[in-house]
């Protein structure tokens, strides 16, 4: 059994408890990895795709093409001005009766290669998993949805489970997370057959192989979903908007972190503008975590895509490395039991950054392991 | 860039000032035993009585020294481990002019030395002084009062310290509840030291004929607990630090025997570690 840590958090990093909304962005910009299906200076709906794997989250006109930020990546993207009318050529759609065929037909049709990945040609599982948990410090974008839409995704588990004939049902969430915990109790009653699991605030539970392991169920059919994917799947089928996502934006050098729905395909900075102080002068901006995310090289040209989960914004830090002493903490530490320090077996690295974390003579092993592969 | 942003509480600075901390008993008792004790019998003077400080005092300001002329910080890497320990394997009557000029060369040599050589440098150290004062003199980790044989002493009072050692290395007891503060409060390699620690005990016995006298061959011990899981000349996989260990154990336990009584650990010690990176290369796929 794989012994997981809890990471070392600074509880002064606190969070707005209520939702900030972004959704009336001057500019979108779409980046382009296949075929643009519209021209410049032409009508966008929103929803509408307007490059053969992305749908536009506004209504407006396609002003032309611009090179910004994805993932620290020049990107081509389509911009798109926005018409604040929200005009969708989309029929209202009614609430769908959810069956394997409806399911199937909702997911390719968005391009959801995720989910599709995981429910296609699959008719059983013996349980379905829904983590609530998000492993990196001082991000909340799956207790947020939970706390969000609690109704709608506990009745969506309870028609997976019905459709999928799952045995068990399991609802996962920290034990320190008293607000969310409160909320799921009270709702929780109407659905007997969904288990309110509680966990430690240990890193790597969220990913799905050491949740499966927590639980001991790893060698069975199981269907593991977050909260972030359920509540996708959960607004395709009750026909809601699929055009926005959340983000946490937190860290120490910003005076409030906040979880902040917005529009899908956005400028980071105009919501850096609109909605965080930041207090320090000198603070570096990481993506997708502090332990597996990476430090943004060009935040005025960043663009919150579909992949970007957070937005970390912490004081400047130094790092005195120094030469290894062989201490072997970080073979000890790894989940995949590698050894970051002669380079054996790196392509099953997931990443997580443990390694770094632990070392004591601060030499960002992660890097070492990534360059090697 | 791509690198992770939180840390854990350690850092070297911390590792250092632990191991630090859990050599202060054995410093404390070797100041009682090759001081106190012997200058209560007027064996040695008020001046000599606290031969194991000044030890320590040369050891950290030569490591200062020589840290300046190789532009290195204190802090930097586990050299203020290697002076400390140093001295507490050290004959009691040494002659501290020779022991501070020995040191110093040893330290320049350790530096001067390429990286990519890996041994034990606390145990070449220690062979190294060794050999320069068995030149002046032939060397005895007898105190007066041994020398003297005064005393009438027990198996227990052996164990608790009374018996022949380094200045500061005699007291096997202390040095085993050094070992458990180290398993558990430190970065330390505890299963090199209780595998070396079991290989020896069983080999000793054994040669020995079961003679548990003979078993306490306190330099051998502290040196398994001190001096062998030394974190950069060892291996850091857990299949390779037992074999290490049990080969180590067995090693010490034959040459303490055969070869020295004293020094045979520290022999042991420098073999086994030149022969790490083949024991890493190995067990790499295991």
């Amino acid at each position: 059994m794989i012994k997981l840590i809890s990471l070392k958090k600074d509880s002064n990093i606190k969070v707005d408890p209520q939702i900030s909304y972004f959704l009336n962005p001057d500019f979108v910009y779409i980046p382009i990895n296949a075929k643009i299906l519209i021209q410049q200076n032409e009508k966008v709906t929103k929803e509408e795709f307007v490059t053969a794997d992305l749908a536009s989250p506004i209504s407006g006109t396609a002003i032309g093409i611009k090179t910004m930020q994805e993932e620290n990546i020049n990107k081509k993207c389509l911009v798109i001005a926005n018409d604040f009318r929200e005009l969708s050529k989309n029929k209202k759609v009614k609430k769908r009766k959810i069956t394997l065929n409806n399911i199937m037909d909702i997911l390719i049709k968005n391009n959801e290669e995720k989910l599709l990945k995981k429910l296609q040609n699959q008719n059983k599982f013996d349980n379905i998993i829904i983590s609530a948990i998000n492993d990196e410090p001082y991000i909340f974008n799956n207790i947020y949805i939970l706390k969000e839409n609690i109704a709608d995704l506990l009745s969506i588990i309870d028609e997976l489970s019905m459709l999928y004939k799952s045995n068990n049902n399991y609802l996962i969430v920290k034990n320190n997370e008293a607000n969310i915990i409160n909320d799921c109790l009270n709702s929780i009653g109407t659905y007997p057959n969904i288990k309110l699991t509680l966990v430690n605030d240990e890193y790597l539970l969220e990913k799905e192989e050491f949740i499966l392991k927590k639980l001991q169920i790893i060698n069975e059919k199981n269907l593991y979903l977050d909260v972030n994917d359920l509540d996708t799947l959960c607004n395709y089928l009750l026909g809601k908007d699929n055009s926005t996502k959340l983000i946490t934006i937190s860290g120490d050098a910003i005076l409030e972190s906040k979880v902040i729905r917005t529009k899908k395909n956005v400028l980071l900075s105009d919501i850096i503008k609109k909605y965080i102080k930041i207090i320090d002068a000198k603070y570096d901006v990481i993506f997708n975590g502090l332990m597996s995310g990476c430090i943004i090289k060009d935040v005025d040209n960043f663009v919150i895509t579909n992949n970007i989960n957070s937005i970390n914004i912490m004081k400047k830090k130094t790092f005195k490395v120094v030469d290894c002493i062989n201490c072997g903490k970080c073979i000890e530490i790894c989940p995949k039991n590698l050894n970051p320090l002669n380079k054996h077996n790196l392509e099953k690295c997931i990443n997580c950054g443990l390694c770094s974390y632990v070392c004591p003579c601060y030499i960002n092993l992660k890097k070492e392991v990534k360059i090697n592969e | 860039m791509n690198r992770v942003y939180l840390h854990n509480n350690e850092s070297i600075k911390k590792i250092v000032i632990k191991y630090l901390i859990g050599l202060l008993p054995l410093v404390l008792y070797g100041f009682y035993k090759n001081g106190i004790l012997l200058y209560r019998d007027d064996l040695v003077s008020f001046v000599d009585m606290f031969n194991v400080f000044y030890l320590l005092i040369i050891s950290i300001l030569l490591l200062l020294i020589t840290n300046f002329f190789f532009k290195k910080k204190i802090f930097e890497n586990m050299s203020l481990v290697l002076v400390c320990t140093v001295p507490l394997f050290m004959p009691p009557s040494i002659n501290l002019l020779v022991y501070a000029i020995s040191l110093f060369l040893s330290l320049i040599i350790i530096n001067v030395l390429p990286k990519k050589i890996n041994y034990n440098k606390i145990a070449f150290v220690i062979l190294f002084i060794l050999i320069i004062i068995n030149m002046f003199e032939p060397l005895s980790y007898l105190n007066s009062a041994e020398k003297l044989n005064i005393y009438a002493l027990n198996f227990f009072d052996l164990i608790c310290g009374r018996t022949i050692g380094g200045i500061a290395s005699s007291n096997i007891l202390l040095g085993i509840i050094v070992l458990f503060y180290y398993a558990f409060f430190n970065n330390y390699k505890k299963v090199i030291a209780f595998s070396s620690l079991l290989a020896f005990v069983i080999i000793m016995i054994l040669i020995n004929n079961f003679d548990i006298n003979e078993l306490i061959a306190s330099n051998a011990i502290l040196a398994l607990i001190l001096i062998a899981p030394d974190t950069i000349s060892t291996p850091a996989k857990f299949q390779s630090m037992v074999i290490y260990g049990l080969i180590l154990g067995i090693l010490t336990g034959l040459l303490t025997s055969f070869i020295s009584f004293n020094i045979g650990v520290f022999i042991a010690i420098l073999i086994c570690s030149f022969t790490t990176p083949i024991l890493v290369k190995l067990t790499e796929k295991w």
